[in-house]
């Protein structure tokens, strides 16, 4: 059992939970259909984390991201990641300035990377040096510039998305660098239904509209609230054995792990794991965390974080194909 | 009074505990009822090839072991308050409320949202009722176990063979329980006896100890048995002296004789302590007969002599001396040799009762052997063959003061060869063995009362046979020559000196063709001289060490009653 340290948040289980539909629904009134998807970045948001989305173009990503940003009224950046790009490009760099009083002295010029809410597009063009400058930001939410240490302001969100088509000339993200991402989400093409109803929404006159239901102060209130939530110690129990079965050594590992995996989830993905469980019973308006909470979140949390060997490339086994057969190996009792 | 949300959900998960009890015992005796069965089926297949006793309860033994674990599972698996929460949760989809509200009731936790989670969870908790709870087993394994568990029954009701080996052995043992009664009986009996001597007792109570022994042992093994008494049998056969009954005739003759002479009536059963008297006191009255009356009594000595040679040779000797030496006119060399004669009749007194002891043991054996080779068939059969066990029962002699009626018999044939003639038939018959035979008809030929007034010559070899007589016979077989493949051998059959007559002798073959010596016999009849040639091949070490049960099985399965 976790039960919480620190003070109480003010902030109470049914205002979070009403805030967080709210914002659902706001991003709802622009984002057809994609429930699943929003609600992950929503929970990835509430998590303190970071999101990374893999899908073709045009499904917009981008249009989430900055509809999430409008939603909580918060500060908002895209950085298109390219080959060419350098890492002062993401986080800034120093300026040599002149004042009024012709007194020249460094300055520090931010980046892109300082706002709360970040879009990351196409992170796997940049190369890894301009990839490893984001994932400091991403993992630290500070920038160093210069021996200088720059704390970047909460709530502090990125959104990483690749391209899993076009390979050719990217740097695909390094299993370390997966590893920070607290969720890998999938954008699914939509349903002809919700293609009708995108055309409707963006092709008239009428563009939608969105209003602020929430600020960065909330979103840092419901953060804290979040981590409060008590799991009972089996449901833990749970937790780890799952992380433990993504691993091909492990003494309770399932065939399909042995058969496919190379590397399995790192302690961070349990972090994720649970973390994410408890923002998914508050959505659901429990008070605590239960096993399909974290049935709930094992994909996202987990498939980015398993190594597949190559053996499952070669016969097309996906991550997901592992994760889905580890749930089931793994029994609740 | 309201109740905290833990109370409520404590007291909510009583009646659920027990209920998840149930439905866990149900699902387990499900699933396990198939070793119970496969056990109760294998012990009632088992049962149909070996015997056992109490079949029925050893075959029910591993239901009610099954039933035993199920229950101490019931009542002895641990369940305690957070692992019923826990498995209610999973069964009624409560998203581990319940277990959640237990654990942070635990550990105390008071922060709000573990308040509003327990809150919560007794909310929850107060709308659950036991019987939501769904009672579980699995049929699958139910089925499966009914098949094991048919089988079994059908094999417990339909007849088994082996319950009639059952009620032999323990017929067997209530027989030989009563043998090793009547053997000790007959050690308390030959205790008193006082004309043994000591020596003679010893070693026939270490006999009968031993038998006892070996039949206390036995769990009630027939052919065991049986073999054990066929052996004490044939010890006890190769202990008796075949010339005895010769012996206590010549002896008796002679006493008789003595008694004459004394001027007393000759008795029927004179005593041969009183011929050693009649022979001291003729010692010490010598010196006081007369010429004529020394000559007189070395005649009827050296008559004596001649009649005892061929049974009592030391005696007679003594005999022809003490004539020999009055017809010299050395009367002290007389007197010598008639103490000396005295002497050796107290000494065949001895042995004559030691072989009576011998006898009278070997009769019991026989009889407790026949016994157990009856038990357990009474019920099998018929009438028929339980007339035959009686003729049998009747030729070999098992009732009765066998060994002293047997004596009367052999001198009321001698009467008959004597003097009496046509009287002498009414004897009853003794084999050599000193056996007794009797019995109220025969339907075999050649046998029974009366049957013997014109054979002088008996068979030593199977008298009894030729004499005995039962109520009934099993069967007739076809008996071309005897077991010892030996001829008959030369027998005496000696008179009695009447009244005015003399005394004579006669000597025969037994061999002889013709109603004496039937090829057809009896199988009752039969059986026990190759029986007992077989006991005697055994104990002479002509049968291999490895094949003497075989042997002993073989013939106990001939036995009769078999």
């Amino acid at each position: 059992m976790t039960t919480p340290d620190t003070a109480p948040p003010s902030l109470s289980p049914d205002e979070f939970r009403r805030r967080a539909q709210m914002i659902e629904a706001e991003v709802a009134n622009v984002i057809v259909g994609q429930r699943d998807l929003v609600r992950q970045v929503v929970v990835t948001l509430l998590a303190g984390g970071n999101a990374l989305l893999e899908g073709v173009p045009g499904l917009a990503k981008t249009t989430l991201v900055r509809t999430l940003a409008d939603v909580i009224d918060c500060s908002f950046s895209r950085i298109q990641f390219t080959p060419d790009l350098m890492p002062a490009d993401i986080i800034g760099t120093t300026l040599i300035s002149e004042d009024e009083q012709g007194r020249k002295a460094f300055r520090f010029e931010p980046g892109p990377i300082f706002a709360n809410m970040v879009l990351a597009d196409e992170i796997n063009r940049a190369t890894p040096k301009t990839q490893s400058a984001l994932l400091e930001a991403m993992q630290e939410q500070t920038v160093s510039v210069a021996k200088t240490i720059h704390k970047l302001d909460r709530p502090f969100f990125v959104l990483a998305t690749q391209n899993p088509l076009e390979m050719e000339g990217t740097y695909p993200l390094p299993e370390a660098q997966l590893d920070r991402f607290f969720f890998k989400v999938h954008v699914t093409f939509p349903s002809a239904a919700e293609l009708v109803e995108i055309a409707q929404r963006t092709t008239g006159s009428r563009r939608p509209q969105t209003r602020h239901v929430a600020n960065g102060a909330m979103i840092v209130e419901m953060q804290e609230l979040a981590r409060t939530v008590p799991i009972a110690s089996h449901v833990l129990a749970y937790a780890a054995r799952l992380i433990t079965a993504t691993h091909p050594g492990g003494k309770e590992t399932p065939s399909i792990t042995r058969q496919y995996v190379r590397y399995g989830a790192s302690p961070r993905g349990m972090q994720a794991l649970i973390l994410a469980g408890k923002i998914m019973a508050l959505l659901d308006g429990r008070f605590n965390v239960a096993f399909a909470d974290l049935k709930a979140a094992a994909l996202p949390t987990l498939r980015h974080r398993v190594v597949l060997n190559f053996e499952a490339q070669a016969e097309g086994i996906s991550p997901d194909e592992v994760v889905k057969g580890v749930l089931e190996a793994v029994k609740e009792e | 009074m309201t109740l905290s949300p833990y109370d409520t959900v404590r007291k909510q998960l009583g009646p659920m505990g027990l209920r998840l009890r149930l439905s866990d015992t149900l699902l387990f005796a499900s699933r396990t009822l198939w070793v119970g069965a496969v056990g109760f089926a294998l012990v009632a297949l088992l049962g149909r090839f070996v015997p056992l006793v109490g079949l029925r309860l050893w075959a029910v033994l591993p239901l009610l072991i099954w039933l035993a674990v199920v229950l101490g599972y019931a009542t002895l698996k641990p369940l305690p308050l957070r692992r019923v929460a826990q498995r209610i949760d999973m069964l009624l989809g409560l998203r581990e409320r319940l277990s959640t509200a237990i654990e942070l009731h635990q550990q105390q936790a008071h922060d709000p949202l573990s308040e509003r989670q327990q809150e919560d969870a007794g909310i929850i908790a107060h709308a659950l009722k036991a019987s939501q709870l769904p009672l579980r087993f699995d049929r699958t394994w139910l089925l499966w176990s009914l098949a094991p568990l048919a089988v079994g029954i059908v094999l417990m009701l339909v007849p088994n063979p082996q319950d009639a080996v059952i009620a032999e052995r323990q017929a067997v043992q209530s027989a030989l329980a009563q043998t090793e009664q009547q053997i000790a009986q007959l050690q308390q009996e030959l205790a008193k006896n006082t004309e043994l001597s000591p020596a003679d007792l010893e070693q026939l109570q270490k006999e009968l100890d031993a038998l006892r022994e070996s039949l206390r042992r036995n769990p009630g093994d027939k052919q065991d048995a049986l073999a054990d008494l066929s052996a004490a049998e044939a010890r006890l056969q190769q202990q008796l002296d075949p010339n005895a009954d010769s012996r206590r005739a010549a002896l008796e003759q002679m006493a008789r004789s003595l008694e004459s002479l004394s001027g007393r009536q000759p008795s029927q059963r004179p005593d041969l302590n009183q011929a050693a008297q009649d022979l001291q006191q003729l010692a010490d009255q010598l010196a006081q007969m007369s010429e004529e009356q020394r000559q007189q009594l070395a005649d009827q000595l050296a008559q004596q002599a001649s009649q005892m040679s061929g049974s009592d040779q030391q005696t007679a000797q003594s005999l022809s001396n003490a004539a020999n030496a009055l017809r010299s006119g050395d009367t002290q060399q007389a007197a010598q040799q008639l103490q000396q004669a005295s002497q050796n009749v107290q000494q065949a007194q001895q042995d004559l009762a030691n072989q009576q002891a011998t006898q009278q043991s070997l009769s019991q054996v026989q009889g407790s052997r026949q016994q157990i080779a009856q038990a357990g068939q009474q019920g099998q059969q018929g009438q028929q063959g339980q007339q035959g066990q009686a003729g049998q029962q009747g030729q070999q002699g098992q009732a009765g003061q066998q060994g002293q009626q047997g004596q009367q018999g052999q001198q009321g044939q001698a009467g008959q060869q004597g003097q009496q003639g046509q009287q002498g038939q009414q004897g009853q018959g003794q084999n050599a063995q000193g056996q007794n035979a009797q019995g109220g008809g025969s339907n075999a030929p050649n046998l029974g009362q009366g049957q013997s007034g014109n054979t002088p010559n008996v068979d030593p070899n199977h008298p009894a046979n030729q004499q005995g007589s039962g109520s009934g016979s099993s069967g007739m077989v076809y008996q071309p020559f005897k077991p010892s493949g030996q001829n008959g051998n030369p027998d005496f059959v000696q008179g009695q000196q009447g009244q005015g007559g003399q005394s004579q002798t006669q000597q025969g073959q037994s061999n002889l063709p013709g109603a004496n010596n039937p090829s057809v016999v009896p199988y009752e009849q039969l059986y026990p001289e190759y029986s007992r040639a077989a006991s005697e091949a055994l104990d002479r070490g002509y049968i291999p060490p490895h094949m003497k049960d075989f042997v002993r099985r073989y013939f106990s399965q001939l036995e009769p009653g078999n």
